[in-house]
């Protein structure tokens, strides 16, 4: 998973604005505004998070897991899981978890079906209850985004966490 | 196993009357007391065969706080042994799976084969003269046994069999790991977080909480991704403090049969289990349970997580509640499947546990927010002496002499005779400085 995306940079417009994209994206998530988080996801968006192992240094290449993961969604599911947080009974996000999506090392390239590729670092700051800790979800992000007549989309989301061991209780925001 | 008790488990402890006290769940001494009295004498799971398909193939593991590294060795062997160099204690193995020959210290260089063997010793002649290596090799569980693919250790010499130890829980677990030829395998590796709960409370619920599912998860019916209505099922005991619950769907809301196996792992189940069994999972919505003292299972049939592209399909889960501090536990979650379910399933079915009942499932976020809030609630005076209920069933135990299975079966979906029994038991072990049967 850490081979080199093909394709070229994209040019200095192209790059604000995939990253305009994903700033609001962001917002949109920590401002709980679900709904229209979903708007900006494709159909047949593919959203992912596979276990991080500890592995040897020699089997760096199979520090993710190709089969487990702590997401393996897609846009039915995705609907399902904000329809929840809109019930009365989704305990752990009512009250809601506090959070603050920080995306960096934005580096953005045109595909050859000329969807784009975004890799970045993320740091997700989340506060729940009253207690003075966080729990942080930190890790390397890989977004596919298309150009449709409305706007850009989100096509893909593979989460890479740096965490092999979660040390939050349980995921119950989306990163 | 020589710590002295502080406390009066007898008086703590009281399912008879339904009552158990909070301090179990959150004082230190008595996690400690845990440890040497319930983990270093129980069967534990460590892994699956399934993990470690290849000679020479090990993971990394806990038996109750203690490091331990499960092999499968060139004479392919199932070997568990206490991840500590004899020398000084150093992990010898340091990463979560992968595949060696041998293990080597990076304190000393002492060198151990994947069998246990200590085989290198650095200037051996020079600094010991004379080293008997035989007698240090890696640390090895007194008892090791592999069931049904199962591998479990038990660090008592004295334990009873792991047979002996499971009894009529054997016939509920074949159900479940036995139950085509080929057998179940492990699917990826095992999600694991630390989560600010004591360990018991998965247990607990994982031994027959039929009672929470209508208002923990009640997100779920009202997104009308399960069905309402009457609840019918089974809790069953068996000898040990091992417990089942099944949950049969009512019979206006027909589900699929079999937790809409496959066609292939079907024919195989009918000729692997004996009728009973069958008919045990014919027409349930759940199979859960647990095995004293921390090995959780569910097998669920999940009709839809809002997803038109999954057809019902089922999973199955193991559990394990690793008692990290009284506060603290490692949770690790495994998927396993039989080894014929055709690719389809297999995808399905691991996409609709992750969904529902992963770490970030719909269903275990809900879970966890409880038992962390019970851990929280549990930390000051006060709630000490305060006990939990469990009176559900106990001048109402609806006993069903019926029953097509082993042990003590009631008609009840809703009953705590099953976390009564794992009270029962874990005060026996408590209570008891030597060879427990409770």
């Amino acid at each position: 998973m850490s081979a080199e995306a093909t394709g070229q940079a994209v040019d200095p417009a192209l790059h604000l604005e995939l990253s305009a994209f994903l700033f609001r994206e962001a917002r949109l998530l920590d401002e709980g505004r679900f709904e229209d988080w979903l708007a900006l996801l494709a159909e047949d968006i593919a959203y992912e998070m596979p276990l991080t192992l500890t592995r040897e240094r020699s089997e760096s290449e199979r520090v993710h897991d190709p089969r487990m993961g702590y997401f393996s969604e897609n846009i039915h599911s995705l609907r399902t899981r904000v329809a929840r947080l809109r019930t009365d009974y989704a305990w752990a996000e009512d009250p809601p978890t506090r959070t603050r999506h920080l995306l960096s090392n934005l580096e953005a390239r045109e595909l050859e079906d000329g969807r784009y590729e975004v890799r970045s670092a993320f740091v997700v700051y989340a506060s729940r209850g009253n207690q003075t800790g966080w729990d942080q979800f930190v890790g390397g992000r890989r977004d596919t985004i298309e150009r449709v007549e409305e706007g850009l989309l989100l096509t893909r989301r593979l989460l890479l966490l740096d965490q092999a061991m979660l040390g939050a209780n349980s995921i119950s925001i989306f990163l | 196993m020589s710590v002295e008790s502080t406390h009066d488990y007898e008086a703590l402890v009281r399912p008879e009357e339904g009552e158990v006290s909070r301090r179990i769940f959150a004082d230190p001494e008595v996690h400690a007391e845990e440890l040497e009295r319930i983990f270093a004498r129980s069967w534990l799971f460590v892994a699956h065969a399934s993990e470690i398909p290849s000679a020479g193939d090990y993971v990394t593991r806990l038996s109750g706080t203690d490091p331990v590294v499960v092999t499968r060795t060139e004479d392919d062997q199932i070997r568990v042994f206490h991840n500590s160099c004899r020398h000084r204690g150093m992990q010898v193995c340091r990463v979560d799976r992968g595949n060696t020959a041998h293990f080597r210290c990076p304190y000393h260089g002492w060198t151990y084969k994947n069998d246990g063997r200590l085989i290198g010793v650095p200037a051996h002649k020079y600094a010991y003269g004379e080293l008997d290596r035989s007698r240090l090799g890696l640390l090895e569980p007194p008892h090791v046994r592999v069931l049904h693919g199962l591998v479990f250790v038990n660090w008592d010499p004295d334990a009873p069999s792991l047979e002996d130890y499971l009894g009529d829980m054997l016939w509920y677990l074949e159900i479940l790991f036995a139950r085509t030829e080929q057998g179940i395998e492990v699917v990826g590796s095992p999600q694991r977080s630390l989560t600010a709960m004591n360990w018991k409370l998965g247990a607990d619920n994982f031994s027959g909480d039929g009672y929470h599912v209508a208002m923990t998860h009640r997100h779920a019916l009202e997104l009308e991704l399960f069905g309402g209505g009457t609840m019918l099922g089974h809790t069953i005991v068996c000898e040990g403090g091992h417990t089942v619950r099944f949950q049969n769907f009512p019979p206006q809301i027909p589900l699929p049969h079999h937790l809409a196996l496959p066609d292939e792992v079907m024919e195989s189940m009918r000729r692997t289990l004996d009728p009973d069994q069958l008919d045990a999972i014919d027409a349930i919505t759940v199979m859960h349970g647990n095995v004293f003292p921390n090995f959780s299972f569910v097998d669920a049939i999940f009709t839809t997580t809002g997803d038109p592209d999954i057809p019902p399909v089922s999973f199955q889960n193991i559990r394990l509640w690793q008692p990290a501090s009284a506060d603290e536990t490692e949770l690790w979650s495994w998927v396993t499947m039989a080894k014929e379910t055709p690719d389809w399933w297999r995808d399905a079915s691991l996409e609709t546990f992750v969904r529902s009942h992963g770490i970030a499932g719909t269903f275990d976020q809900d879970d966890i927010e409880v038992w962390t809030n019970i851990t929280a609630a549990n930390r000051g005076p006060i709630a000490r002496r305060q006990t939990f209920n469990y009176e559900i069933g106990l001048r109402n135990p609806r006993p069903d002499p019926d029953w097509i299975g082993p042990g003590t079966a009631y008609a009840a979906d809703y009953n705590e005779a099953n976390q009564r029994a794992f009270y029962s038991t874990w005060r026996g072990y408590m209570q008891s400085r030597t060879g427990v049967k409770a």
